[in-house]
């Protein structure tokens, strides 16, 4: 569903990821790890078709992002990790927006809306303004239009930051059920608990380079996910030393 | 802890000196030093003309044996001055401040958070006050000489109006704040707020020379008024010339305004200062998901962005507003105007075959009020992400602000081509050719904003008002439109010198096919390069 094939992107003289590979299936849902500017959102972005980079392809269900952007987004969606939506709109204006840019119909929409508000309990602030939801609720609000159009593949920046237990909780249930339904997830996080239950592949990146990858058994082995994560930042550190 | 908030607010309110908004750097000294000279010229000018109206003033009211009325018509006017000046930052800085919820965490008592920023807003109003009253006492002791007492007494008077000012505007900015926790339109009030304010402000600007010489003229009567109605207004004209009682009487009203005020605000402040400033929730209605198709959800987006920015509407599109008052105006004054080109007709040969260019030269010039295009690319700001991340061309994301340019530029320009066209006559060929023109132009317009902020967007603002009042390709669209609208006119005159004549209609046609080449230059322009742009961004 997602492949990735030597990607790199600099931002002036700084590599902000490196010759990174990765091959997402449909079915799976794969944790994207690392530490704080290591080139996760970067990936995420040039993946979503947001950011140009300079080598390499990313291919969305076989087609290219740079050369069939459009075809691309149209079965995709993506979630930054810093929702900034349309102020200016209520949440069910913004709603109606996304779901008028994929062609979702009347009826469907109403049935995905009345879906995925209600599990991630929003629904009765759809009437509201955007200006005034809190962080989490604009995430969800990112969430639910995220999923109007039943995207194949899901890109998601930090999707838990600011979402409470029940949020969280459903939306675990709702990567699972996509990917269930023949969809692919790419998710970055940095609650590697989250990550160790939910995916079924993880790719650790350090200072933009893949350091590790592959299905959750072949990465962490016996060991939880948080000590090789954290064995590979010791190791990181003392090659750069 | 109370020097160490005053210290916080004093860096609040000088920081626009030394540090850039645009991108938080600090500013340097000679920009700095700029900026200091540039505020002391704009100072100096607002008091040259404050000055000009005081001795307008003076010397009759002197002679009448007025004088007090002459101090108490110069207090309104401070007092006017110094609150419109405050009454905004009174708002924003007591109620609106973004550290409100910060201050509150922190144990200081709450009365002390609203003492220091009331100072904040006294020194801004001080300084509004000042631009007027000085010159009016300057100009008192020129006409009767100078006078310790009155240099005295005009020092305590202006402190101590400083502090009505103060109880006004504050109380001005409580109830706005306490309007704005509870209104849904904020931004319809805020526009129409600020039309009323702009048309009061022009209004006064036009009548300015008739208000003075009719003050100047019924002043008995006015200053019988003030003595019965506006009484701590007489009591302050009093004291200008040196009444010791009207001044102690003048000073208890102020302190007791002051102490009123800030009592009735320190029993809300908190719960004002720390209301959602959400709109109140409004019932989600399911009938409201609706499909359309993609062209005219794009078209609504930009209408929705639009009409939820005042700043946006009144510095982007003022003309909209301003060509249907033309139209009307020039239906009122029809015959003024048949009646001048009728003598312009009959005095210059020729000047009938001018009509149809100069009003197709003016309807242009006229639509250059409207730049709505200009930042349509920045106002985007952090929200940019999500045309990108949607499966929007490129092209359909671009000219729907396009669209929404020419909708709102065209109707008023063609009411008012409209009503040029009834009034002049100018036929059925001047009349399409006219039409013709500025719909050319229109499109010219907006593609050459469009084009400009493509290539000078500024997308990090934190306030939408500076993504689009210090937009480059804002300014560059109104002063470029503008010496385009105009263009055509030189090229006439250079032509008509030159002995080459070319007629009205023609050249029109010829105006505009040059506008429509552009645009369409601009187009393509967009079109090709558009998609690559944005990408980048």
């Amino acid at each position: 569903m997602l492949r990735i094939e030597n990607l790199s992107k600099s931002y002036g003289e700084k590599k902000a990821v490196d010759d990174l590979n990765l091959r997402i299936a449909p079915g799976e849902i794969c944790g994207f790890i690392g530490h704080n500017g290591a080139g996760k959102t970067t990936t995420l972005r040039a993946a979503a078709g947001i950011l140009r980079f300079e080598e390499g392809e990313i291919f969305v269900d076989g087609k290219s992002i740079k050369t069939e952007p459009l075809e691309c987004k149209r079965i995709m969606a993506y979630l930054p990790d810093n929702p900034d939506l349309y102020e200016y709109m209520t949440g069910v204006q913004y709603l109606n927006f996304v779901a008028d840019v994929f062609g979702v119909s009347t009826e469907e929409r109403r049935r995905a809306i009345d879906k995925y508000a209600g599990e991630f309990g929003i629904a009765e602030n759809l009437g509201q303004g955007i200006s005034s939801y809190s962080h989490g609720m604009k995430q969800k609000l990112a969430l639910v239009s995220a999923l109007l159009h039943k995207p194949k593949l899901m890109l998601m920046d930090e999707p838990f930051v600011g979402l409470d237990p029940r949020a969280s909780h459903s939306l675990k249930e709702i990567m699972r059920e996509i990917c269930d339904e023949g969809g692919a997830i790419f998710f970055s996080t940095h609650v590697l608990e989250v990550a160790e239950k939910l995916c079924d592949k993880v790719a650790i990146i350090r200072q933009g380079a893949l350091v590790k990858y592959g299905s959750m058994e072949e990465v962490k082995g016996d060991e939880s996910l948080e000590s090789v994560f954290l064995e590979l930042e010791e190791e990181g550190d003392a090659n750069h030393v | 802890m109370f020097r160490a908030l005053m210290k916080k607010q004093l860096l609040s309110l000088l920081s626009f000196l030394y540090i850039n908004r645009k991108d938080g750097t600090r500013r340097s000294g000679v920009a700095l030093v700029g900026y200091v000279v540039l505020f002391g010229f704009f100072f100096l000018s607002m008091s040259t003309a404050f000055f000009g109206i005081a001795a307008t003033m003076c010397k009759p009211f002197i002679a009448a044996g007025l004088d007090w009325f002459y101090f108490a018509f110069m207090a309104l006017m401070t007092i006017a001055v110094g609150i419109m000046g405050s009454v905004f930052m009174s708002y924003s800085a007591i109620f609106g401040a973004k550290d409100n919820d910060l201050m509150l965490s922190l144990p200081i008592p709450p009365g002390m958070i609203l003492f220091t920023r009331m100072i904040s807003v006294w020194l801004m109003s001080l300084l509004f006050e000042l631009m007027v009253f000085a010159p009016a006492v300057l100009c008192y002791l020129i006409e009767k000489g100078f006078s310790g007492r009155t240099l005295v007494f005009g020092i305590l008077l202006l402190l101590l109006s400083s502090l009505l000012v103060l109880a006004l505007s504050s109380l001005l900015g409580w109830l706005v704040a306490g309007a704005a926790s509870k209104m849904r339109r904020k931004n319809l009030a805020t526009m129409v707020l600020t039309l009323g304010f702009l048309g009061l402000y022009y209004f006064v600007y036009f009548k300015m020379d008739a208000i003075m010489n009719s003050i100047v003229a019924n002043g008995e009567q006015i200053a019988g008024t003030i003595k019965r109605w506006i009484y701590p207004v007489y009591q302050f004209g009093l004291a200008g010339t040196g009444d010791v009682a009207a001044l102690i009487k003048y000073a208890l009203i102020c302190i007791a305004a002051i102490t009123l005020v800030y009592a009735l605000i320190a029993r809300s402040f908190i719960s004002i200062a720390t209301a959602n400033r959400g709109a109140p929730g409004a019932e989600f209605k399911r009938d409201k998901l609706r499909a359309s198709g993609l062209g005219a959800t794009l078209l609504k987006r930009e209408f929705m962005h639009f009409i939820s920015s005042p700043p946006y509407m009144l510095n982007c599109a003022f003309g909209t507003l301003t060509m249907p008052v033309a139209a009307v105006l020039l239906l009122i004054k029809a015959d003024y105007v048949k009646a001048f080109t009728g003598i312009i007709n009959s005095r210059l040969p020729g000047a009938q075959d001018l009509i149809v260019p100069v009003c197709a030269i003016a309807l242009c010039f006229a639509c250059t009020m409207n730049d709505i295009t200009a930042p349509s690319i920045s106002i985007e700001g952090r929200t940019l992400w999500i045309a990108k991340s949607l499966p929007i061309a490129a092209e359909d994301f671009l000219f729907a602000k396009e669209k929404m340019h020419l909708l709102l530029t065209f109707i008023p320009a063609a009411l008012l081509w409209a009503t040029l066209s009834f009034t002049l006559n100018p036929g059925f060929a001047g009349s399409a050719a006219m039409l013709l023109a500025t719909m050319a132009f229109i499109l010219f317009s907006a593609d050459l904003g469009l084009a400009l902020n493509l290539n000078l967007p500024n997308l990090n603002w934190v306030n939408e008002t500076a993504a689009v009042k210090s937009s480059l390709s804002a300014l560059i669209c109104i002063f470029g439109g503008g010496a385009a609208a105009l263009l055509p006119g030189l090229v006439y005159y250079i032509l008509h010198k030159g002995g080459i004549s070319i007629g009205g209609v023609y050249y029109t046609l010829g105006m505009a096919a040059f506008f429509a080449l552009i645009a369409l230059a601009l187009r393509a322009y967009i079109k090709k390069c558009g998609p690559e742009k944005l990408e980048a961004l």
